[in-house]
Formats: structure tokens, C-alpha cells, sequence
């Protein structure tokens, strides 16, 4: 049994797991952020049951389920589901490994297939007819990542114009945030959310590692 | 400061999950409700100077954020900048009514005329 490491919606209420929950962050987020920090868990999908479960070990997406299914379509189809909630529980193996492409094609695949619904949806097209769940309408676009060790070295970075100044940044927040900490009584620290005009910049200032991930509202 | 925005600011800790709430006025000076054991007045005005200090590398980053959340395991701390060096802090338990209102209450802050 998997022990809950932090519920990041209220279990029970029906709001839609692609909907920014109460901390703003949707499943895409939580996936996304999870891969991009290497971090191992399994996001487990509900509503009054499991609806179906991601596994992540070291940042790679290993293995889905959504209901009988597994796999690849087993992971397309969990970000079709438009009720529910999800938790994101500590690690635990997977009964087998059905995924082996890169977490950053299957969340491109997702983004690919929103926009192809989003298409068909414009032009008229009856989707429910086909018994296909509609995505929903609301998705943030990666627009810059930014990942460091917690000394400062840059193991990758993707679409940054100013890498260092982004370190930069996550220094002094990182440096921050020790400093509120002591004074909070609240726990650790998960990450810092800010939000934009358009847009927001989430980013995890841990010991062992800095990331910064900016969501843009619109594909640009 | 308008009585209305005093009157605003003293209905906060009534919203469930409401650990401790704080305000920055534009010249400096702080107002704080919170548990008078964990959160003092005195505490409070710290975080905001704290968090002020931190909003400005986020600022010249070209972000100019709305608010910013930290996200900690037992609470989320919400911060909200105005234009006019006001700032609002809150402190919330997750999961709880005041965690849901987040949004609407910065935004109601941001809204809200002071003077």
C-alpha cells in the first residue's frame, strides 16, 4: 500500500483532475514536474474509486493504467478524464514496465491530441457521439524549463534564453526560503508557484536540485 | 486606510483554514491576525519583510507576478504585491475553505482601494 506523500486535491470533490487544484497545479503540472525533477511517484487518479494510476521512477514514465488497460493508451486516456481528482503517493515498483518512450514524447502526444479534439471540436465534429471523452478545454503550455543541481550546474535546460539568470534566480530563492522556513513551522518546502498575467512560473528549490518550469496560458 | 478595507482585512481569519493573515501598508508599516502562539504580530511582520526582500529578484526577472504561493507539506503561504508596495500576506491550511479562496481573496485585495 502506498503511503500518501501529499494530497494535492481535496479527495471527493468532482473537480476536473486537468483543472488547476487548490495549490494551481494540474495533473499535466504534477506529471510534468515530476519528470522534470527525476523525482520516483505514482499519481493515482479517483473519483469515489481509482481510476487509473502513472507510475514514475527517476523522472521516467514506466507504467499507466486506466482501468483494464495499460500502457501508452492507458496514459493518453487518464488526461481524458474531465472528473475526479488525483494524489501523488510515494513510490512503488510497478507490477510490470508498459511504457519505454520519453515522458517528454507522451506529454507532447497529450498536448498533440488536445489540439487535434480542439480542431475537430471547432469544425463542428460531435465527439461524444464517438463515446470519445473530450479533453478539457484549459492546458498550460511548457514554455521553459530549467534544471540545476543544488550547487548550480545545469544538467538541462529547454527553450531558456538566460539560463544563468534563471540560476540566478533560484539561488536567491532557495536562499530565501531557508531563511522562512525556520520561521514558518509549516514542513518542507515543495515549490514556490508564481503567478503571471499569462502564465505562471513554478519552481522547486530543494537542496539536491533547482528547477524552474514557465506555463505559459498560450501556445506560442 | 479606507474603513472598508480595515473591515475587509479584519473578516479574513473568520474563513475557515485561515492560520494567520498580514498586510503590508505602502509605508511600511504591517497589520497581522494569526495564532497569537505560532503566528504573532511580531512574526508576521517578519515573513512580510522577508517575502518583500524575495519579491524583488522576482520582479526585475521580468515576471511581475500577481501572487506567488509556497507550497509547504502543512500549510501554503499566498503573497500579493500591489502596485503601490502594499502587500498582503496569507496563511492557509490546505485543503480548507481558505485554501479554495485563495484566488478570490487576492484578488479581491488587488482590487480593493486602500486609500
Amino acid at each position: 500500500m502506498a503511503e500518501e506523500k501529499k494530497v494535492e486535491a481535496e479527495p471527493g470533490v468532482a473537480n476536473a483532475p486537468d483543472a488547476p487544484d487548490l495549490r494551481g497545479v494540474s495533473l499535466p503540472d504534477v506529471v510534468h514536474l515530476e519528470c522534470v525533477g527525476r523525482n520516483s511517484s505514482v499519481v493515482e487518479l479517483f473519483q469515489e474509486h481509482s481510476l487509473g494510476r502513472i507510475y514514475i521512477d527517476q523522472g521516467q514514465i514506466v507504467h499507466a493504467t486506466c482501468g483494464e488497460i495499460s500502457g501508452e493508451r492507458a496514459f493518453q486516456k487518464l488526461f481524458t478524464i474531465t472528473a475526479g481528482t488525483f494524489e501523488l503517493l510515494e513510490y512503488e515498483v510497478p507490477p510490470e514496465r508498459t511504457i519505454n518512450r520519453t515522458w517528454e514524447f507522451l506529454l507532447n502526444e497529450v498536448l498533440r491530441q488536445r489540439e487535434q479534439f480542439a480542431r475537430r471540436a471547432a469544425a463542428g465534429e460531435d465527439l461524444s457521439a464517438n463515446g470519445e471523452n473530450t479533453p478539457p478545454a484549459q492546458a498550460a503550455w511548457t514554455a521553459e524549463i530549467l534544471i540545476c543541481s543544488g550547487a548550480g550546474e545545469i544538467f538541462y535546460h529547454w527553450q531558456c534564453a538566460a539560463p544563468a539568470e534563471r540560476m540566478a534566480l533560484l539561488q536567491k530563492i532557495s536562499a530565501g526560503a531557508e531563511k522562512l522556513i525556520p520561521n514558518l513551522q509549516l514542513g518542507k518546502l515543495d515549490r514556490v508557484e508564481v503567478r503571471l498575467a499569462e502564465g505562471r512560473v513554478v519552481l522547486q528549490p530543494r537542496a539536491d536540485r533547482l528547477v524552474f518550469v514557465r506555463l505559459s496560458a498560450a501556445k506560442k | 486606510m479606507k474603513a472598508d478595507f480595515k473591515h475587509w482585512f479584519a473578516s479574513l481569519p473568520a474563513v475557515p483554514g485561515m492560520l494567520a493573515c498580514g498586510h503590508r501598508q505602502p509605508n511600511g508599516k504591517c497589520l497581522g491576525h494569526g495564532d497569537d502562539k505560532i503566528y504573532t504580530a511580531e512574526k508576521i511582520s517578519r515573513l512580510l519583510k522577508q517575502f518583500a526582500e524575495l519579491h524583488e529578484p522576482l520582479a526585475a526577472a521580468e515576471f511581475s507576478p500577481r501572487w506567488t504561493t509556497w507550497a509547504f507539506e502543512y500549510g501554503l503561504l499566498r503573497f500579493v504585491p500591489r502596485p503601490d508596495k502594499g502587500l498582503l500576506m496569507l496563511l492557509v491550511s490546505p485543503e480548507t475553505e481558505a485554501a479554495r479562496e485563495l484566488d478570490r481573496l487576492a484578488e479581491e485585495f488587488l482590487a480593493r482601494p486602500l486609500k
